[in-house]
């Protein structure tokens, strides 16, 4: 048995007391200083769908209107739970400031996808030239046709940004871009913008008809949590 | 007055399935140096959401162990 931890919360945010969670094991509030973790008494988990959904439930029950938990990743387990409290000491100070930068707010998920997107760049790279000089034009294409892409995706996330600056509180965009991923993005987003913030980015849909939009959450902030 | 707890609607269930995996395995803050997580009985050391679903996909190919919810 060991000690798994499920996400960091304010001093004394207890958690219910019926709050089960991975291998069906109670949730308790462990005190560090003036942070808390909310833990569970068990052996290491086995990853799954049903652990990954367990561990995010816990998170979501941490989340109240005015507290928003800092979300830990999935296999936070230490086989000595006497090694919890300096783990913890040593990262308060960010901890504090995350707690106090989430406090209202939740994480949305915004991805614009090309589903007709081929990847050229990659295509033209790959192919076997016959000549040396064949090889270096199509170094040359290869080059031009990423820096094209690039150039579109930073089109796309600068009209996004404009569209939602003024009820997003914090955005981070995802670097690695598969094939069809035009612009990949998550936004902090205080409660009282939910609604306006679903509006505006389904507007996206007539802003950039050739690409389909997902949006998902609110999610706890796992995206800014690191 | 006490918090209230809130809930989380999703209307697409696949699209919130990926995105949970993502967000739940591969972000979140890391309280341990090292992640060691499980799949089918066996140690795995934590590298990345991608080499995981891999590891995932293996395992239930194998052992029938991972199952999709309903």
């Amino acid at each position: 048995m060991g000690v798994y931890a499920y996400c960091v919360v304010p001093h004394a945010h207890r958690p219910p007391g019926d709050l089960v969670g991975l291998n069906g094991s109670p949730v308790e509030l462990v005190e560090v200083g003036d942070v808390g973790l909310w833990v569970s008494t068990t052996d290491r988990p086995e990853v799954s769908i049903e652990t990954v959904q367990a561990h995010n439930r816990v998170v979501e029950v941490a989340v109240t209107e005015h507290v928003t938990p800092v979300p830990l990743r999935f296999g936070q387990w230490l086989e000595d739970p006497g090694q919890l409290p300096a783990h913890v000491s040593e990262h308060a100070a960010d901890y504090r400031d995350r707690l106090s930068r989430f406090a209202g707010c939740l994480e949305f998920g915004l991805r614009l996808i090309d589903p007709e997107a081929t990847d050229e760049a990659r295509d033209v790279r790959e192919s076997v030239p016959a000549t040396g000089r064949e090889y270096m034009q199509a170094l040359r294409e290869s080059s031009r046709l990423a820096e094209q892409r690039r150039a579109y995706s930073e089109t796309v996330a600068s009209r996004v940004r404009e569209l939602l600056r003024d009820i997003v509180r914090e955005e981070k965009v995802e670097t690695a871009q598969t094939r069809h991923a035009v612009l990949t993005v998550s936004h902090l987003v205080a409660r009282e913008h939910f609604d306006e913030y679903r509006e505006r980015a389904r507007r996206l849909r007539s802003v950039f008809p050739a690409l389909r939009l997902l949006l998902s959450g609110p999610w706890p902030p796992y995206s800014f949590a690191v | 007055m006490s918090d209230e707890h809130v809930g989380f609607p999703f209307a697409d269930h696949e699209l919130h399935l990926v995105e949970l995996v993502n967000r739940v395995l591969d972000r979140g803050a890391v309280i341990t140096g090292e992640i060691t997580i499980s799949v089918a009985g066996v140690d795995l050391v934590y590298l990345g959401v991608q080499l995981v679903i891999a590891a995932t996909e293996t395992a239930r190919g194998r052992a029938g162990m991972i199952r999709m919810p309903q």
